[in-house]
């Protein structure tokens, strides 16, 4: 399971990108799309967008179920603007929440997760934080493959499960399970603890450097500018592109 | 010289289970013990004194000639490795590489000399093409022998092994034993597979919550008494030429490994 969380993100092309540099041009576009009011502002950077969903090689069906997900915060974000503020406005707002949406699941598709959570422990995210998610993730997938053998033992045994929410029978067994599930994750995280402590754990997890800004990341960082300068001046209206 | 020091130590779990009663062991530098016995015979729980991560009310441990003691049970564990049961437990890194690399890391030592280590225990067993995979996809064999690379980049001079061959098939049973066989470390390995005991270690400690028996395999063998009281089965071949030995009243010490018996039966068929 954890090989398909993140076989998208090692398969991609931009996933050869300093994940450091990505963030930082992702998040300033981001930004910078959000100020944006000018519709052709917005189509510019939402090409720019596609452009690169297209350079990336990630999957489009993969992509679009993501922005499926937001579509209904975005659907009701540009209903009220198209209420109160008129179409104009309601169809800037979609184009700028959508395209702000792929622009970080392009980040999130195309980088692996732990290099994300390397990058922004870089750019110093408390690392009692950083260390919880790093063990959340690396230990989900266990207690995940834990869950899936107690359901085939569940099933081996007899077990069909409930028809409905309300069955005591089903609803009792399933608690069990959960109550079963968060045991062995309590005394697997003392084992962990104690592996920890037998390799000089101190509260502090190390790692050795990964990242290596390249000239390549230097031509991505500039791209973001050139499309970011771009999309300004049009919105600023200092030169009409169109 | 005495590298870990066990002095009448006890150690109650809360809810009074007696794990261990009165136990006095030495291992001395070089030598490789398997601590044997049944389940629940406190194997894990001496494993743990050893290595500094639980501590015993009763009695002394002593690592390096140091008594362990909870405030400086840091300094304590940088002389012993521990190799957990559950590969799992150990191996929580995002991939190999970084595993391999996090005990060195946590040592203070420089990138590059993190680096070389990695390179030499990932290769001291045989797991050099796993450095960039991910732990979780890996086999169990895979996750044990991570395990180990994990400690050997740490050069510990004592290695703890909790049932180091458990749940392995006989080809990865066989791969960690020759890399366990090509060690120099002192070695404590608890087990109940007399098989691998045999073949790792040079002296055997019995252990039910107390020390029945220690000493060498051969005399073991002799003691019918302690195999029973442990619930401890000897391997095949061993228990065929005990029977062997009683039908023909021979005169040879019990072999330890197949091509020993092969040899006795060799000897004897002639």
């Amino acid at each position: 399971m954890q090989k398909h969380a993140d076989g998208h993100a090692r398969d991609s092309a931009l996933s050869r990108f300093d994940p450091r540099v990505k963030l930082v041009c992702i998040f300033a576009l981001v930004v910078l799309i959000s100020t944006f009011t000018d519709r052709n502002a917005l189509v510019l950077a939402l090409i720019f967008t596609i452009v690169l969903m297209l350079l990336s090689r990630v999957s489009m069906t993969h992509l679009l179920r993501g922005l499926l997900m937001a579509l209904p915060f975005i659907a009701f974000a540009s209903l009220t603007m198209l209420l109160t503020s008129g179409a104009e406005t309601a169809l800037a707002m979609g184009l700028r929440v959508s395209t702000s949406v792929l622009l970080l699941l392009l980040l999130v598709y195309t980088t692996p997760f732990m290099d994300l959570l390397w990058t922004m422990r870089w750019f110093k995210m408390p690392s009692l934080l950083s260390d919880m998610i790093m063990f959340t993730y690396r230990f989900i997938f266990v207690m995940l493959d834990e869950a899936e053998r107690m359901r085939m033992a569940r099933r081996s045994r007899g077990f069909q499960g409930g028809r409905s929410l309300l069955d005591r029978e089903a609803f009792k067994v399933l608690s069990n399970t959960i109550g079963m599930i968060f045991i062995r994750s309590y005394r697997r995280a003392d084992r962990v603890y104690m592996a920890l402590l037998s390799r000089g754990y101190d509260g502090k997890v190390r790692t050795l450097s990964a990242f290596r800004v390249r000239l390549r990341d230097a031509g991505l960082g500039l791209a973001f500018v050139i499309i970011g300068g771009f999309s300004l001046s049009q919105q600023m209206g200092w030169y009409v592109w169109w | 010289m005495v590298v870990i020091s066990l002095r009448d130590v006890s150690f109650e779990y809360p809810g009074h289970i007696q794990a261990l009663e009165n136990i006095s062991i030495e291992l001395k530098e070089g030598e490789r013990i398997a601590l044997i016995g049944p389940n629940g015979a406190g194997k894990s729980t001496l494993l743990h004194l050893m290595a500094a991560l639980d501590f015993a009310k009763q009695g002394d441990v002593y690592i390096a000639g140091k008594k362990v003691e909870r405030r400086a049970a840091a300094e304590a564990r940088k002389k012993v490795g521990f190799l957990f049961q559950d590969p799992d437990d150990q191996v929580f890194m995002p991939s190999v590489y970084e595993d391999v690399a996090f005990g060195p890391l946590n040592m203070g030592l420089a990138e590059e000399e993190v680096r070389e280590r990695v390179d030499k225990a990932l290769e001291a067993v045989g797991a050099t093409h796993l450095s960039k995979r991910v732990p979780q996809n890996l086999s169990l064999g895979e996750k044990k022998r991570v395990a180990m690379a994990g400690l050997l980049s740490m050069s510990p001079p004592v290695l703890l092994l909790d049932e180091p061959t458990a749940n392995l098939d006989p080809q990865g049973r066989r791969d960690l034993v020759n890399v366990l066989s090509g060690l120099e470390q002192s070695m404590v390995i608890a087990t109940h597979d007399l098989t691998v005991a045999f073949e790792l270690a040079d002296r055997a400690i019995v252990l039910k919550r107390k020390v029945l028996f220690d000493g060498t395999f051969r005399d073991l063998m002799k003691r019918p008494d302690v195999l029973k009281e442990a619930n401890l089965e000897l391997p095949s071949f061993s228990r065929l030429m005990v029977m062997y030995k009683q039908h023909t009243n021979g005169d040879f010490e019990p072999p330890l490994t197949v091509e020993e018996a092969f040899e006795v039966l060799k000897a004897n068929l002639r």
